[in-house]
């Protein structure tokens, strides 16, 4: 007979797992249906020649996509790069500005959860009202950020932020940016309020200054949860379909097309799902070798 | 025990509560964006009299508080004449239109009837989704109805020989010119061709502060704007005989055309970043002189503009033809439908009594039938009169000079190879290489022709 420990439970009991197991697995096989199923179809589809305009004669191919995708696609290699170059400026912006705003909000400070709230209003609006937003906001002619720049005397000519090719880039990274900073402040700051704040007084008596402190103590405490965050925003912002579609539709002349928006148009409007899941296998293969060297360099 | 037992308790709830989930009728698809005309769908059939159920799948055409219920009234009155017919009405919203119908062939729940955006057929009949509708026309034929129609409306949707889907309603584009600022500007008379336009620009430019032309230069209306200008100059992105055409003269003159206006100043440099939305506002807020768009029963809301803007008339370009875009919107059956003549039945009645649907829906589209046109709605304000009079009659499709819709119009519409052509101009500075610009489209045109085979 197991000893009942100091509450009255039968710890024996609970450390048998195949009730826990049995409970779990309903929930398991409906993920199992809805993510693994899809996943292996599409990688299946990655190896053929299956066409909208003719789904009842599909075949086999094998690398025959990939190897198109890599040797013969003129637009693959400029997206690719933008894709990877997009999401690391946009994980780092956000990551900086989410460390930065969970610094101030860890204070004890006045109408500390009004704040906090207000800071999480761009991760919270729908896409649709952001992008609608922007793009009023930064509209050369009508928009505000244009006319306040010109009114104060600081530019002459409007900034065109969705028509100077030389600036468009940045304005979708700056509106990833905007969108993304409220998950990593969260995260960033269940991280901080997590750390005993008895070390910093050590610190202080040793003579240690706030960025010594940040960077030799708050940091090394933040590495799991920086792991965690950055690996899951480099995902959400590689696979990221709606920002920049919403924004210019991967415009002007392809500027900002990113690998999630070109794999649409080949699977909708080229009806060659075939090719398009290939890109989609490719873009899985990216994320899990960025994961991987993420966790390495976070080790 | 209380433990296990209060553990099993929740299993059996969580497996009943996704069962329940899981449970969907016949028809849905599951999409969100479809709604329900509120029909009673979970209304039991008596197996001795099961009515006919004939499901109408209509885009959302016009305003969500009038349109709706206009259609649902068209398709009540077919109802009245088929006593043993239930036509349900679902409104379809624009965004992922496309995805909701391939969703809905792929997994053999697609409605029976539906009206969908002009350059769907040719998709839906290469994957044999469609029922021909020949019939109706050799009906039409013996009832006097057939020559109500133009021929090229018919000819839009013929493939192989046969009509797949019918022409019910047509959607034009036009120039709206703002006529206090023609007069401020000093433009005695309306241009004739697009040297003409230029010129009325260009002292738009010199007189008033408005910006002389604007419309979208980011979204897929951008290749409505590209177009206009092809058709007006007799070209297109292919040949009649669907060859790439983009390289070809009159299209470097059309990249010319907008490398011009560039240049010039006659055109916001932010253009290429418009949105449609973007530009309506501007037209709008009165900072426009000549605007393009499809034609708006909200210009009318605005004093200022319905007061003050006229319909252009159509011009051509120095060498080119009299004529301006449009798209004529089909209704179809699918292939999939169990009640196949009934739903032809359905179509063939909507196609007849659908003039309600044009002039008392909101929706601001024109009859391809002819006897439609003469309502007086049609002429009951300066909008309506001025594209039945000034654009109607020269208007041409989008594929114009092809005959019809062909395999890769979805792809060079769709990733919209027009609108980039004109975003490569509209990011020059007045500088572009135009031959380089269009040598470079026309490659990804015969790309799309030659995949598409």
């Amino acid at each position: 007979m197991a000893d009942k420990g100091e509450h009255g439970v039968n710890s024996k009991k609970l450390e048998n797992p195949t009730l826990g197991y049995i409970l779990i697995l309903p929930a398991v096989l409906i993920v199992l249906v809805i993510r693994l199923y899809p996943m292996l179809y599409g990688f299946y589809m990655s190896l053929t020649d299956y066409s909208l305009v003719r789904p009842d004669k599909v075949e086999f191919v094998g690398l025959k996509n990939f190897i198109d995708l890599i040797t013969t696609d003129e637009k693959f290699y400029s997206i690719i790069v933008f894709s990877l170059v997009y999401t690391v400026c946009v994980v780092g912006l956000s990551y900086i500005i989410g460390m930065i705003m969970a610094l101030l909000l860890n204070r004890d400070i006045k109408c500390r959860g009004f704040f906090r709230t207000l800071a999480l209003i761009p991760w919270a609006i729908p896409p649709v009202v952001g992008a609608t937003n922007f793009l009023w906001i930064l509209n050369d002619e009508f928009g505000i950020v244009n006319i306040v720049l010109k009114s104060m005397g600081l530019i002459k000519n409007s900034i065109g932020f969705f028509s100077d090719m030389s600036v468009v880039r940045l304005t979708v990274i700056i509106y990833g940016a905007w969108k993304s900073f409220p998950f990593m402040m969260i995260v960033l700051l269940s991280g901080l309020q997590s750390i005993p704040t008895e070390i910093y007084d050590s610190a202080k008596i040793d003579g240690s200054g706030p960025v010594r402190s940040f960077i030799h103590m708050t940091l090394p405490f933040l590495k799991q949860v920086t792991f965690i965050s950055i690996t899951l925003m480099l995902i959400w912002t590689f696979n990221g379909f709606e920002d920049i579609y919403l924004l210019t539709e991967g415009g002007p002349v392809n500027r900002t097309m990113v690998l999630p928006i070109y794999t649409y148009y080949t699977a909708f409007y080229r009806g060659n799902m075939g090719y398009a899941a290939s890109i989609a296998v490719l873009m899985s293969i990216i994320l899990l070798a960025v994961s991987i060297l993420n966790k390495k360099a976070t080790d | 025990m209380l433990k296990r037992l209060g553990c099993i308790f929740l299993f059996i709830c969580m497996i009943l509560s996704m069962a329940a989930c899981g449970a969907e009728s016949g028809k849905q698809t599951g999409n969100q964006a479809v709604q329900s005309s509120g029909q009673n769908a979970g209304e039991k059939e008596k197996k001795t009299q099961e009515p006919v159920r004939i499901v109408f799948w209509d885009m959302a055409w016009g305003p969500a508080d009038t349109y709706p219920k206009v259609v649902e009234s068209v398709a009540k009155k077919f109802e009245e004449g088929n006593p043993n017919v239930k036509v349900e009405v679902q409104q379809i919203a624009w965004d992922n239109n496309y995805q909701v119908f391939l969703t809905a062939i792929s997994s053999g729940t697609a409605p029976d009837v539906a009206t969908v955006s002009s350059a769907l057929p040719i998709q839906f009949n290469s994957m044999g989704a469609l029922t021909p509708l020949d019939s109706i026309l050799e009906e039409w034929k013996k009832e006097g109805k057939y020559a109500d129609t133009e021929q090229a409306d018919y000819d839009t949707f013929t493939f192989d020989g046969k009509v797949m889907a019918l022409p019910w309603q047509l959607d034009p584009r036009a120039l709206f010119y703002r006529k206090d600022v023609f007069e401020k500007a000093g433009i005695t008379k309306l241009p004739e061709d697009w040297d003409g336009f230029l010129e009325a620009l260009r002292k738009i430019k010199k007189n008033t502060d408005v910006i002389p032309f604007v419309s979208s230069g980011a979204d897929s209306f951008s290749h409505h704007v590209f177009y206009h200008f092809q058709i007006i100059n007799n070209t297109g992105m292919v040949t009649k005989d669907l060859k790439a055409d983009m390289a070809g003269k009159k299209n470097i003159e059309v990249l010319t055309l907008f490398n011009t206006m560039v240049k010039e100043g006659l055109v916001p440099e932010g253009m290429v970043g418009y949105k449609l939305a973007d530009a309506q506002k501007l037209f709008y807020s009165g900072k426009v002189a000549v605007f393009l768009d499809a034609p708006r029963l909200q210009m009318l809301q605005y004093p200022e503009i319905a007061n003050n803007t006229a319909v252009l008339p159509v011009f051509k370009a120095p060498e080119g033809i009299k004529a301006s875009p449009g798209w004529t919107n089909p209704i179809l059956v699918f292939k999939q439908s169990k009640n196949a003549e009934m739903a032809k039945q359905f179509t063939k009645y909507y196609c007849d009594n659908v003039l309600p649907v044009l002039t008392k829906s909101g929706l601001c589209a024109f009859p391809v039938k002819k006897s439609f046109l003469s309502d007086p709605y049609f002429k009951s304000n300066w909008l309506l009169k001025g594209i039945s009079e000034e654009v109607l009659p020269y208007t041409l499709p989008g594929f114009y000079p092809a005959r019809a819709y062909y395999p890769a119009y979805g792809q060079i519409n769709g990733e919209n190879y027009a609108g980039i052509a004109l975003q490569n101009v509209l990011t020059a500075g007045g500088k572009a290489d135009c031959e380089a610009i269009a040598k470079k489209i026309n490659q990804d045109v015969e790309n799309a022709l030659k995949s598409s085979k």
